[in-house]
Protein backbone atom coordinates (compact mmCIF):
# COMPACT_ATOMS: atom_id res chain seq x y z
CA UNK A 1 0.00 0.00 0.00
CA UNK A 2 2.78 2.40 0.94
CA UNK A 3 4.51 1.54 -2.37
CA UNK A 4 1.33 2.41 -4.23
CA UNK A 5 1.01 5.75 -2.38
CA UNK A 6 4.64 6.53 -3.12
CA UNK A 7 4.07 5.69 -6.80
CA UNK A 8 0.95 7.89 -6.95
CA UNK A 9 2.78 10.75 -5.23
CA UNK A 10 5.61 10.47 -7.77
CA UNK A 11 3.16 10.38 -10.67
CA UNK A 12 0.99 13.26 -9.41
CA UNK A 13 1.66 16.56 -11.18
CA UNK A 14 3.72 18.99 -9.11
CA UNK A 15 2.82 22.65 -8.84
CA UNK A 16 4.83 25.56 -7.51
CA UNK A 17 2.85 27.47 -4.87
CA UNK A 18 0.00 25.07 -5.65
CA UNK A 19 -0.99 26.74 -8.95
CA UNK A 20 2.05 27.08 -11.22
CA UNK A 21 3.30 24.29 -13.43
CA UNK A 22 6.61 22.75 -12.41
CA UNK A 23 8.52 24.30 -15.30
CA UNK A 24 11.74 26.30 -15.02
CA UNK A 25 11.09 30.03 -14.91
CA UNK A 26 7.30 29.62 -14.77
CA UNK A 27 6.67 31.83 -11.72
CA UNK A 28 9.21 34.45 -12.78
CA UNK A 29 7.74 34.50 -16.31
CA UNK A 30 4.25 34.97 -14.89
CA UNK A 31 5.35 37.84 -12.64
CA UNK A 32 7.27 39.48 -15.49
CA UNK A 33 4.16 39.13 -17.68
CA UNK A 34 2.03 40.89 -15.05
CA UNK A 35 4.65 43.65 -14.64
CA UNK A 36 4.79 44.19 -18.40
CA UNK A 37 1.01 44.38 -18.58
CA UNK A 38 0.87 46.96 -15.78
CA UNK A 39 3.67 49.04 -17.33
CA UNK A 40 1.94 49.03 -20.74
CA UNK A 41 -1.36 50.00 -19.12
CA UNK A 42 0.27 52.87 -17.17
CA UNK A 43 1.97 54.26 -20.28
CA UNK A 44 -1.24 54.05 -22.28
CA UNK A 45 -3.15 55.84 -19.53
CA UNK A 46 -0.47 58.56 -19.31
CA UNK A 47 -0.63 59.06 -23.06
CA UNK A 48 -4.43 59.14 -22.92
CA UNK A 49 -4.37 61.76 -20.13
CA UNK A 50 -1.92 63.88 -22.13
CA UNK A 51 0.83 63.50 -19.49
CA UNK A 52 4.48 63.55 -20.50
CA UNK A 53 5.84 60.26 -21.77
CA UNK A 54 9.37 59.54 -23.04
CA UNK A 55 10.15 60.19 -26.71
CA UNK A 56 9.69 57.33 -29.16
CA UNK A 57 12.66 56.22 -31.24
CA UNK A 58 12.65 56.80 -34.96
CA UNK A 59 12.16 53.83 -37.32
CA UNK A 60 13.54 54.78 -40.77
CA UNK A 61 11.77 51.97 -42.66
CA UNK A 62 8.34 53.41 -41.84
CA UNK A 63 8.84 56.46 -44.03
CA UNK A 64 9.55 54.13 -46.93
CA UNK A 65 5.88 53.06 -47.06
CA UNK A 66 4.63 56.39 -48.35
CA UNK A 67 7.65 56.81 -50.59
CA UNK A 68 7.13 53.38 -52.18
CA UNK A 69 3.38 53.89 -52.75
CA UNK A 70 4.10 57.36 -54.15
CA UNK A 71 6.59 55.86 -56.59
CA UNK A 72 4.04 53.26 -57.72
CA UNK A 73 1.51 56.06 -58.27
CA UNK A 74 3.96 58.05 -60.38
CA UNK A 75 4.81 54.98 -62.46
CA UNK A 76 1.18 53.92 -62.83
CA UNK A 77 2.00 50.45 -61.59
CA UNK A 78 0.35 48.47 -58.76
CA UNK A 79 1.49 47.87 -55.19
CA UNK A 80 1.81 44.31 -53.94
CA UNK A 81 1.51 43.37 -50.26
CA UNK A 82 1.75 39.87 -48.87
CA UNK A 83 2.43 37.80 -45.82
CA UNK A 84 2.95 34.09 -45.74
CA UNK A 85 2.55 32.40 -42.42
CA UNK A 86 -0.25 34.53 -41.06
CA UNK A 87 -3.13 32.70 -39.49
CA UNK A 88 -6.08 34.15 -37.66
CA UNK A 89 -5.23 34.67 -34.02
CA UNK A 90 -1.45 35.01 -34.40
CA UNK A 91 -0.17 38.23 -32.88
CA UNK A 92 1.90 38.61 -36.07
CA UNK A 93 -1.35 38.73 -38.02
CA UNK A 94 -2.64 41.64 -35.93
CA UNK A 95 0.59 43.51 -36.66
CA UNK A 96 0.27 42.66 -40.37
CA UNK A 97 -3.26 44.07 -40.46
CA UNK A 98 -1.93 47.39 -39.16
CA UNK A 99 0.49 47.57 -42.09
CA UNK A 100 -2.16 46.41 -44.55
CA UNK A 101 -4.61 49.03 -43.32
CA UNK A 102 -1.97 51.76 -43.69
CA UNK A 103 -0.84 50.69 -47.18
CA UNK A 104 -4.45 50.23 -48.36
CA UNK A 105 -5.33 53.74 -47.18
CA UNK A 106 -2.30 55.19 -48.96
CA UNK A 107 -3.21 53.33 -52.15
CA UNK A 108 -6.86 54.35 -51.92
CA UNK A 109 -6.00 58.02 -51.40
CA UNK A 110 -3.44 58.01 -54.25
CA UNK A 111 -5.80 55.98 -56.48
CA UNK A 112 -3.20 53.24 -56.89
CA UNK A 113 -4.07 49.62 -57.40
CA UNK A 114 -3.24 47.31 -54.49
CA UNK A 115 -2.76 43.56 -54.90
CA UNK A 116 -2.85 41.33 -51.84
CA UNK A 117 -1.88 37.66 -52.11
CA UNK A 118 -2.72 35.12 -49.42
CA UNK A 119 -1.95 31.61 -48.29
CA UNK A 120 -4.63 31.51 -45.62
CA UNK A 121 -8.29 31.77 -46.57
CA UNK A 122 -9.50 33.05 -43.19
CA UNK A 123 -6.96 35.86 -43.14
CA UNK A 124 -7.80 36.63 -46.77
CA UNK A 125 -11.40 37.41 -45.83
CA UNK A 126 -10.30 39.92 -43.17
CA UNK A 127 -7.73 41.42 -45.56
CA UNK A 128 -10.46 41.95 -48.14
CA UNK A 129 -12.59 43.81 -45.59
CA UNK A 130 -9.66 46.00 -44.48
CA UNK A 131 -8.89 47.02 -48.07
CA UNK A 132 -12.57 47.59 -48.85
CA UNK A 133 -12.86 49.80 -45.76
CA UNK A 134 -9.81 51.82 -46.83
CA UNK A 135 -11.39 52.53 -50.23
CA UNK A 136 -14.68 53.42 -48.56
CA UNK A 137 -12.97 55.91 -46.26
CA UNK A 138 -11.10 57.44 -49.20
CA UNK A 139 -14.48 57.95 -50.90
CA UNK A 140 -13.66 55.59 -53.74
CA UNK A 141 -15.64 52.40 -53.05
CA UNK A 142 -15.92 51.75 -56.80
CA UNK A 143 -12.14 51.61 -57.16
CA UNK A 144 -11.93 48.57 -54.88
CA UNK A 145 -11.41 45.42 -56.92
CA UNK A 146 -12.22 42.14 -55.16
CA UNK A 147 -10.15 40.23 -57.69
CA UNK A 148 -7.00 41.92 -56.41
CA UNK A 149 -7.30 40.15 -53.05
CA UNK A 150 -6.23 36.68 -54.05
CA UNK A 151 -5.97 33.34 -52.37
CA UNK A 152 -3.21 31.33 -54.03
CA UNK A 153 -2.48 28.19 -52.09
CA UNK A 154 -1.92 27.09 -48.52
CA UNK A 155 0.92 24.93 -49.87
CA UNK A 156 4.17 26.77 -49.22
CA UNK A 157 5.79 26.57 -52.65
CA UNK A 158 2.49 26.66 -54.51
CA UNK A 159 1.91 30.03 -52.86
CA UNK A 160 5.52 31.07 -53.57
CA UNK A 161 5.32 30.39 -57.29
CA UNK A 162 1.88 32.00 -57.43
CA UNK A 163 3.30 35.20 -55.92
CA UNK A 164 6.40 35.08 -58.16
CA UNK A 165 4.12 34.69 -61.20
CA UNK A 166 1.89 37.61 -60.20
CA UNK A 167 4.93 39.80 -59.55
CA UNK A 168 6.40 38.90 -62.96
CA UNK A 169 3.11 39.60 -64.79
CA UNK A 170 1.78 42.62 -62.92
CA UNK A 171 5.21 44.24 -62.35
CA UNK A 172 4.38 46.09 -59.12
CA UNK A 173 6.44 49.22 -58.48
CA UNK A 174 6.35 48.59 -54.74
CA UNK A 175 6.30 45.36 -52.82
CA UNK A 176 5.66 44.97 -49.09
CA UNK A 177 6.66 41.65 -47.52
CA UNK A 178 5.25 41.75 -44.03
CA UNK A 179 4.78 38.96 -41.54
CA UNK A 180 6.27 35.58 -40.81
CA UNK A 181 8.12 33.96 -43.70
CA UNK A 182 10.06 30.79 -44.32
CA UNK A 183 12.11 29.66 -47.35
CA UNK A 184 9.81 31.51 -49.75
CA UNK A 185 11.06 34.87 -48.41
CA UNK A 186 14.05 35.19 -50.71
CA UNK A 187 12.29 33.81 -53.80
CA UNK A 188 9.53 36.42 -53.47
CA UNK A 189 11.97 39.24 -52.63
CA UNK A 190 14.19 38.40 -55.60
CA UNK A 191 11.14 38.21 -57.90
CA UNK A 192 10.33 41.77 -56.81
CA UNK A 193 13.89 42.83 -57.37
CA UNK A 194 13.82 41.42 -60.92
CA UNK A 195 10.91 43.71 -61.85
CA UNK A 196 12.56 46.72 -60.17
CA UNK A 197 10.10 47.10 -57.31
CA UNK A 198 10.94 49.14 -54.23
CA UNK A 199 10.76 46.56 -51.47
CA UNK A 200 9.98 47.02 -47.82
CA UNK A 201 10.13 43.99 -45.56
CA UNK A 202 9.09 43.63 -41.94
CA UNK A 203 9.36 40.27 -40.28
CA UNK A 204 9.59 38.56 -36.94
CA UNK A 205 11.22 35.48 -38.51
CA UNK A 206 14.82 35.75 -37.37
CA UNK A 207 16.01 33.14 -39.88
CA UNK A 208 14.71 35.20 -42.82
CA UNK A 209 15.99 38.62 -41.70
CA UNK A 210 19.42 38.27 -43.40
CA UNK A 211 17.70 37.41 -46.70
CA UNK A 212 15.42 40.42 -46.49
CA UNK A 213 18.31 42.69 -45.55
CA UNK A 214 20.21 41.44 -48.61
CA UNK A 215 17.31 41.60 -51.07
CA UNK A 216 15.07 44.48 -49.95
CA UNK A 217 15.52 48.25 -49.85
CA UNK A 218 14.22 48.65 -46.31
CA UNK A 219 13.85 46.02 -43.61
CA UNK A 220 12.19 46.30 -40.23
CA UNK A 221 13.77 43.71 -37.98
CA UNK A 222 13.05 42.33 -34.55
CA UNK A 223 10.65 44.33 -32.41
CA UNK A 224 10.62 47.09 -35.05
CA UNK A 225 8.03 44.90 -36.78
CA UNK A 226 5.60 45.31 -33.88
CA UNK A 227 6.63 48.85 -32.92
CA UNK A 228 6.26 49.92 -36.57
CA UNK A 229 2.76 48.47 -36.68
CA UNK A 230 1.86 50.61 -33.67
CA UNK A 231 3.60 53.75 -34.89
CA UNK A 232 1.74 53.75 -38.19
CA UNK A 233 -1.25 54.81 -36.16
CA UNK A 234 -1.15 58.48 -35.24
CA UNK A 235 -3.09 57.71 -32.07
CA UNK A 236 -1.17 58.82 -28.92
CA UNK A 237 -2.57 55.89 -26.95
CA UNK A 238 -0.82 53.43 -29.25
CA UNK A 239 2.35 55.52 -28.89
CA UNK A 240 2.14 54.86 -25.15
CA UNK A 241 2.36 51.12 -25.70
CA UNK A 242 5.53 51.54 -27.79
CA UNK A 243 7.08 53.62 -25.00
CA UNK A 244 6.30 50.77 -22.61
CA UNK A 245 7.96 48.39 -25.06
CA UNK A 246 11.17 50.45 -25.03
CA UNK A 247 11.18 50.72 -21.24
CA UNK A 248 10.81 46.96 -20.97
CA UNK A 249 13.79 46.44 -23.21
CA UNK A 250 15.90 48.73 -21.02
CA UNK A 251 14.74 46.81 -17.94
CA UNK A 252 15.62 43.47 -19.56
CA UNK A 253 19.07 44.67 -20.58
CA UNK A 254 19.67 45.96 -17.05
CA UNK A 255 18.65 42.52 -15.76
CA UNK A 256 21.06 40.82 -18.18
CA UNK A 257 23.97 43.07 -17.13
CA UNK A 258 23.16 42.53 -13.43
CA UNK A 259 22.96 38.77 -14.06
CA UNK A 260 26.33 38.75 -15.84
CA UNK A 261 28.00 40.69 -12.99
CA UNK A 262 26.45 38.49 -10.28
CA UNK A 263 27.34 35.30 -12.16
CA UNK A 264 30.95 36.52 -12.43
CA UNK A 265 30.95 37.10 -8.67
CA UNK A 266 29.46 33.60 -8.26
CA UNK A 267 26.25 34.93 -6.65
CA UNK A 268 23.33 32.72 -7.73
CA UNK A 269 20.43 34.66 -6.18
CA UNK A 270 19.29 36.37 -9.39
CA UNK A 271 19.79 33.24 -11.48
CA UNK A 272 17.71 31.17 -9.03
CA UNK A 273 14.97 33.83 -9.00
CA UNK A 274 14.79 33.88 -12.82
CA UNK A 275 14.68 30.10 -13.05
CA UNK A 276 12.01 29.71 -10.33
CA UNK B 1 -22.05 47.65 -33.33
CA UNK B 2 -20.23 46.51 -36.45
CA UNK B 3 -16.97 47.45 -34.74
CA UNK B 4 -17.79 46.76 -31.10
CA UNK B 5 -18.87 43.11 -31.54
CA UNK B 6 -15.60 41.94 -33.16
CA UNK B 7 -13.58 43.77 -30.47
CA UNK B 8 -15.64 42.18 -27.67
CA UNK B 9 -15.33 38.72 -29.25
CA UNK B 10 -11.57 39.16 -29.69
CA UNK B 11 -11.09 40.19 -26.04
CA UNK B 12 -13.32 37.39 -24.70
CA UNK B 13 -11.55 34.65 -26.69
CA UNK B 14 -8.13 36.11 -25.85
CA UNK B 15 -9.00 35.84 -22.15
CA UNK B 16 -10.36 32.32 -22.63
CA UNK B 17 -7.15 31.30 -24.36
CA UNK B 18 -5.02 32.88 -21.62
CA UNK B 19 -7.12 31.05 -19.01
CA UNK B 20 -6.61 27.81 -20.87
CA UNK B 21 -2.84 28.26 -20.82
CA UNK B 22 -2.82 29.16 -17.11
CA UNK B 23 -5.36 26.88 -15.50
CA UNK B 24 -6.42 24.56 -18.33
CA UNK B 25 -4.08 21.74 -17.27
CA UNK B 26 -5.23 22.04 -13.62
CA UNK B 27 -8.98 21.88 -13.99
CA UNK B 28 -11.16 19.88 -16.35
CA UNK B 29 -14.06 22.10 -17.40
CA UNK B 30 -16.51 19.72 -19.04
CA UNK B 31 -19.40 20.65 -21.28
CA UNK B 32 -22.14 18.20 -22.13
CA UNK B 33 -23.53 17.94 -25.65
CA UNK B 34 -27.24 17.18 -26.35
CA UNK B 35 -26.34 13.55 -27.15
CA UNK B 36 -24.81 13.16 -23.68
CA UNK B 37 -21.16 13.13 -24.72
CA UNK B 38 -18.79 15.26 -22.67
CA UNK B 39 -15.79 17.26 -23.82
CA UNK B 40 -13.31 19.67 -22.28
CA UNK B 41 -14.46 23.27 -22.85
CA UNK B 42 -11.10 24.41 -24.21
CA UNK B 43 -10.90 21.43 -26.57
CA UNK B 44 -14.34 22.37 -27.91
CA UNK B 45 -13.20 25.95 -28.56
CA UNK B 46 -10.06 24.74 -30.33
CA UNK B 47 -12.21 22.42 -32.45
CA UNK B 48 -14.47 25.34 -33.38
CA UNK B 49 -11.45 27.04 -34.97
CA UNK B 50 -10.81 23.90 -37.04
CA UNK B 51 -14.45 23.86 -38.22
CA UNK B 52 -14.25 27.56 -39.11
CA UNK B 53 -11.12 26.85 -41.17
CA UNK B 54 -12.89 24.08 -43.06
CA UNK B 55 -15.79 26.40 -43.91
CA UNK B 56 -13.35 29.14 -44.89
CA UNK B 57 -11.59 26.70 -47.23
CA UNK B 58 -14.59 27.06 -49.53
CA UNK B 59 -14.03 30.82 -49.53
CA UNK B 60 -10.49 30.19 -50.73
CA UNK B 61 -11.68 27.82 -53.44
CA UNK B 62 -14.41 30.30 -54.40
CA UNK B 63 -11.86 33.14 -54.61
CA UNK B 64 -9.60 31.07 -56.90
CA UNK B 65 -12.51 29.97 -59.06
CA UNK B 66 -13.95 33.48 -59.39
CA UNK B 67 -10.59 34.99 -60.30
CA UNK B 68 -9.73 32.39 -62.90
CA UNK B 69 -13.20 32.14 -64.42
CA UNK B 70 -12.96 35.92 -64.80
CA UNK B 71 -9.60 35.51 -66.56
CA UNK B 72 -11.08 32.98 -68.99
CA UNK B 73 -14.24 34.98 -69.68
CA UNK B 74 -12.39 38.22 -70.39
CA UNK B 75 -9.60 36.38 -72.23
CA UNK B 76 -6.95 38.13 -70.14
CA UNK B 77 -3.27 37.54 -70.79
CA UNK B 78 -2.25 33.87 -70.26
CA UNK B 79 -5.89 32.82 -69.79
CA UNK B 80 -5.31 29.20 -70.92
CA UNK B 81 -3.30 28.68 -67.71
CA UNK B 82 -6.43 29.56 -65.75
CA UNK B 83 -8.24 26.65 -67.42
CA UNK B 84 -5.39 24.36 -66.46
CA UNK B 85 -5.45 25.64 -62.85
CA UNK B 86 -9.19 25.01 -62.51
CA UNK B 87 -8.89 21.53 -64.05
CA UNK B 88 -6.07 20.60 -61.68
CA UNK B 89 -7.81 22.12 -58.64
CA UNK B 90 -11.11 20.32 -59.12
CA UNK B 91 -9.74 17.08 -60.59
CA UNK B 92 -7.36 16.58 -57.65
CA UNK B 93 -10.12 17.40 -55.16
CA UNK B 94 -12.50 14.91 -56.85
CA UNK B 95 -9.83 12.18 -56.95
CA UNK B 96 -9.14 12.80 -53.25
CA UNK B 97 -12.84 12.63 -52.34
CA UNK B 98 -13.44 9.46 -54.40
CA UNK B 99 -10.26 7.55 -53.52
CA UNK B 100 -9.47 8.97 -50.07
CA UNK B 101 -6.09 10.08 -48.76
CA UNK B 102 -4.52 6.66 -49.38
CA UNK B 103 -5.79 6.39 -52.95
CA UNK B 104 -3.40 5.14 -55.62
CA UNK B 105 -3.86 8.00 -58.07
CA UNK B 106 -4.12 10.58 -55.31
CA UNK B 107 -0.76 9.46 -53.88
CA UNK B 108 0.82 9.17 -57.33
CA UNK B 109 -0.01 12.78 -58.15
CA UNK B 110 1.39 13.83 -54.80
CA UNK B 111 4.68 11.95 -55.04
CA UNK B 112 5.06 12.25 -58.82
CA UNK B 113 4.05 15.87 -59.34
CA UNK B 114 3.78 17.91 -56.14
CA UNK B 115 6.95 16.67 -54.42
CA UNK B 116 9.24 17.24 -57.49
CA UNK B 117 7.65 20.67 -58.07
CA UNK B 118 8.30 21.52 -54.43
CA UNK B 119 11.93 20.46 -54.72
CA UNK B 120 12.34 22.42 -57.95
CA UNK B 121 10.99 25.58 -56.36
CA UNK B 122 13.13 25.10 -53.27
CA UNK B 123 16.25 24.62 -55.40
CA UNK B 124 15.66 28.05 -56.97
CA UNK B 125 16.81 29.42 -53.63
CA UNK B 126 20.43 28.54 -54.42
CA UNK B 127 20.44 30.89 -57.42
CA UNK B 128 18.51 33.62 -55.63
CA UNK B 129 20.89 33.46 -52.65
CA UNK B 130 23.81 33.95 -55.05
CA UNK B 131 22.22 36.99 -56.74
CA UNK B 132 21.14 38.58 -53.43
CA UNK B 133 24.54 37.91 -51.86
CA UNK B 134 26.29 39.49 -54.86
CA UNK B 135 24.36 42.73 -54.35
CA UNK B 136 24.67 42.72 -50.55
CA UNK B 137 28.38 41.90 -50.38
CA UNK B 138 29.64 44.57 -52.76
CA UNK B 139 32.09 46.54 -50.66
CA UNK B 140 30.58 50.02 -50.77
CA UNK B 141 30.78 50.95 -47.10
CA UNK B 142 32.58 49.90 -43.93
CA UNK B 143 29.57 47.78 -42.86
CA UNK B 144 29.36 46.01 -46.22
CA UNK B 145 33.14 45.39 -46.10
CA UNK B 146 32.85 43.92 -42.61
CA UNK B 147 30.00 41.69 -43.74
CA UNK B 148 32.05 40.53 -46.71
CA UNK B 149 35.00 39.56 -44.46
CA UNK B 150 32.73 37.73 -42.01
CA UNK B 151 30.91 35.94 -44.84
CA UNK B 152 34.26 34.84 -46.28
CA UNK B 153 35.38 33.42 -42.93
CA UNK B 154 32.06 31.62 -42.38
CA UNK B 155 32.17 30.12 -45.89
CA UNK B 156 35.77 28.98 -45.43
CA UNK B 157 34.90 27.54 -42.03
CA UNK B 158 32.13 25.50 -43.60
CA UNK B 159 34.19 23.99 -46.42
CA UNK B 160 36.96 21.40 -46.47
CA UNK B 161 39.03 23.83 -48.56
CA UNK B 162 39.06 26.25 -45.62
CA UNK B 163 40.27 23.48 -43.32
CA UNK B 164 42.99 22.54 -45.83
CA UNK B 165 44.27 26.15 -45.97
CA UNK B 166 44.06 26.83 -42.23
CA UNK B 167 43.58 23.66 -40.21
CA UNK B 168 41.38 23.62 -37.13
CA UNK B 169 44.24 22.06 -35.16
CA UNK B 170 46.43 25.11 -35.72
CA UNK B 171 46.40 28.66 -34.29
CA UNK B 172 42.93 29.99 -33.24
CA UNK B 173 41.35 26.76 -34.44
CA UNK B 174 41.69 27.81 -38.09
CA UNK B 175 38.74 29.09 -40.11
CA UNK B 176 36.48 26.67 -38.29
CA UNK B 177 37.51 27.96 -34.87
CA UNK B 178 36.90 31.60 -35.88
CA UNK B 179 33.61 30.62 -37.54
CA UNK B 180 32.45 28.91 -34.35
CA UNK B 181 33.37 31.97 -32.29
CA UNK B 182 31.61 34.34 -34.70
CA UNK B 183 28.48 32.21 -34.74
CA UNK B 184 28.34 31.56 -31.01
CA UNK B 185 29.43 34.91 -29.58
CA UNK B 186 28.62 38.02 -31.71
CA UNK B 187 25.97 36.32 -33.84
CA UNK B 188 24.44 34.51 -30.87
CA UNK B 189 24.33 37.72 -28.82
CA UNK B 190 22.71 39.65 -31.69
CA UNK B 191 20.08 37.01 -32.27
CA UNK B 192 19.24 36.79 -28.58
CA UNK B 193 18.80 40.56 -28.44
CA UNK B 194 16.50 40.40 -31.49
CA UNK B 195 14.52 37.55 -29.97
CA UNK B 196 14.14 39.42 -26.70
CA UNK B 197 12.81 42.45 -28.59
CA UNK B 198 10.45 40.18 -30.54
CA UNK B 199 9.04 38.72 -27.36
CA UNK B 200 8.38 42.16 -25.89
CA UNK B 201 6.88 43.43 -29.16
CA UNK B 202 4.59 40.42 -29.48
CA UNK B 203 3.55 40.72 -25.85
CA UNK B 204 2.70 44.42 -26.15
CA UNK B 205 0.74 43.70 -29.35
CA UNK B 206 -1.26 41.10 -27.40
CA UNK B 207 -1.85 43.62 -24.58
CA UNK B 208 -3.10 46.20 -27.09
CA UNK B 209 -5.52 43.62 -28.48
CA UNK B 210 -6.60 42.62 -24.96
CA UNK B 211 -7.33 46.25 -24.08
CA UNK B 212 -9.28 46.76 -27.31
CA UNK B 213 -6.82 49.41 -28.52
CA UNK B 214 -5.72 47.49 -31.61
CA UNK B 215 -8.60 48.08 -34.02
CA UNK B 216 -6.89 48.28 -37.34
CA UNK B 217 -7.96 44.74 -38.18
CA UNK B 218 -11.37 46.38 -38.52
CA UNK B 219 -9.95 49.00 -40.87
CA UNK B 220 -10.18 51.64 -38.11
CA UNK B 221 -7.26 53.93 -37.13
Amino acid sequence: MSDLLLFLAAEAPKYKWGIFRDVKGCVFGFLVGIALFVLTYIMIQRARAGLKIPEIRHIPGLEAFEEAVGRATEMGRPVHITDYYEYMGDYDTFAFWSYLSHVAKLCASYDTRIINTNSDYLTMVVNEEIIRQAYLEAGRPDAFNRDDVRFLSDWQFGYTMGVAGIVAREKPAAQFLIGYFYAEALIIAESGNLVGAVQVAATSATAQMPFFVAACDYTLIGEEYYAGAALLSKEPVIYGSVVAEDLMRVAFYALIIAGAILATLKVDALRNAVLF
Amino acid sequence: MRREIPIILTIVFLLVRALFELIGPLYDFQITFPDGTKENLFTSISNAVVYMSVVALFMGVWNLTRNHVGNIRRKRENWPYSIWLLVVLYAYAIIGIVEGMEGKHFEWIYTGVIVPLDSTTFSLLAFFIASAAYRAFRVRSLEAGLMMVVAFIIMMGNTSLGNAIWSQTSWLGGFKGIRDWLMNVPNGAGFRAINLGLFIGAYVTAVRVALGLERRYLGVD
